[in-house]
């Protein structure tokens, strides 16, 4: 599992924010476009990419793209 | 208004409001990190009661507790100024995650447009309330105008119709089916 493709997997889910915009160090619940459905949409993500069930503890608890990054790995 | 049912879903239902959730809607009201961008409530739980009662008994809006599955009040949600074949929804406050957030969405959405057989809804936004602009595109809205309110802060007005909304809430659906119950 690599960073790099975690951000770009994760950037795909938001369909106005450049992709630029999303970095490992992007706290993305500050995202203008960051809503319950993209978050949703995330989960799922890593569900279909990852074979991982995030819990909504688990997104609220991520800062950055990297905390996702870390908490997803941790799970596999 | 009062719906007699409990609209059920995989991760939250909803019912209608009671006298006994006043302290509940006050608490979450007055919570300036949950209900920042809606007024809040300066009236004690007698008022709140009586306020209820009188909702309860009008004839243009229904007014829902979220619930979990082990029947914790998370939150509320409400359709109001129903006339004809339109609406407002609005006193959406939640301590949910985004899954029951999302899923309380379309089980009030699907209400409105499938069992009150409302056309669309009228939706307005403060502009500066990016996240929640963004979830209403997400459930099909589409902005018409920028205004200003009463205190000069501007806001965004707009639709969402039943055939957007059918259209964009499919991928919420599959989502949702997607999740497992932990």
């Amino acid at each position: 599992m690599e960073l790099n493709e975690f951000i770009k997997n994760v950037a795909d889910q938001f369909d106005e924010t450049d992709a630029s915009e999303i970095t490992a160090t992007t706290a993305f619940h500050n995202l203008d476009e960051y809503s319950s459905l993209i978050a949703l949409s995330i989960m799922s993500m890593v569900d279909d990419e990852y074979d991982v069930q995030l819990k909504g503890d688990d997104m609220r608890g991520a800062v950055t793209v990297e905390d996702l990054f870390n908490i997803v790995k941790s799970k596999i | 208004m009062v719906y007699n049912g409990i609209l059920e879903g995989k991760f939250v239902n909803l019912r209608s409001v009671k006298e006994e959730d006043s302290a509940f809607i006050l608490e979450i009201r007055n919570n300036p990190e949950i209900s920042r961008y809606i007024p809040q409530l300066n009236v004690n739980v007698e008022q709140q009661c009586a306020w209820i009662r009188k909702q309860r008994a009008d004839n243009d809006s229904l007014y829902f507790i979220i619930e979990d599955k082990s029947k914790q009040r998370i939150g509320t949600v409400s359709v109001y100024n129903i006339i004809q074949n339109h609406a407002e929804v609005g006193r959406s406050c939640s301590i949910g995650d985004s899954i029951q957030n999302s899923e309380t969405g379309i089980l009030h959405d699907d209400f409105i447009f499938n069992v009150l057989c409302l056309d669309y809804l009228d939706v307005w936004v403060y502009k500066d309330n990016t996240h929640v602009l963004s979830l209403n595109k997400g459930f099909g809205c589409e902005w018409d105008g920028e205004a200003l309110d009463k205190d000069g802060i501007p806001y965004l007005y707009g639709k969402i119709t039943k055939q957007n909304y059918l259209l964009k809430s499919q991928k919420i659906r599959n989502n949702i089916n997607k999740i497992k119950i932990h």
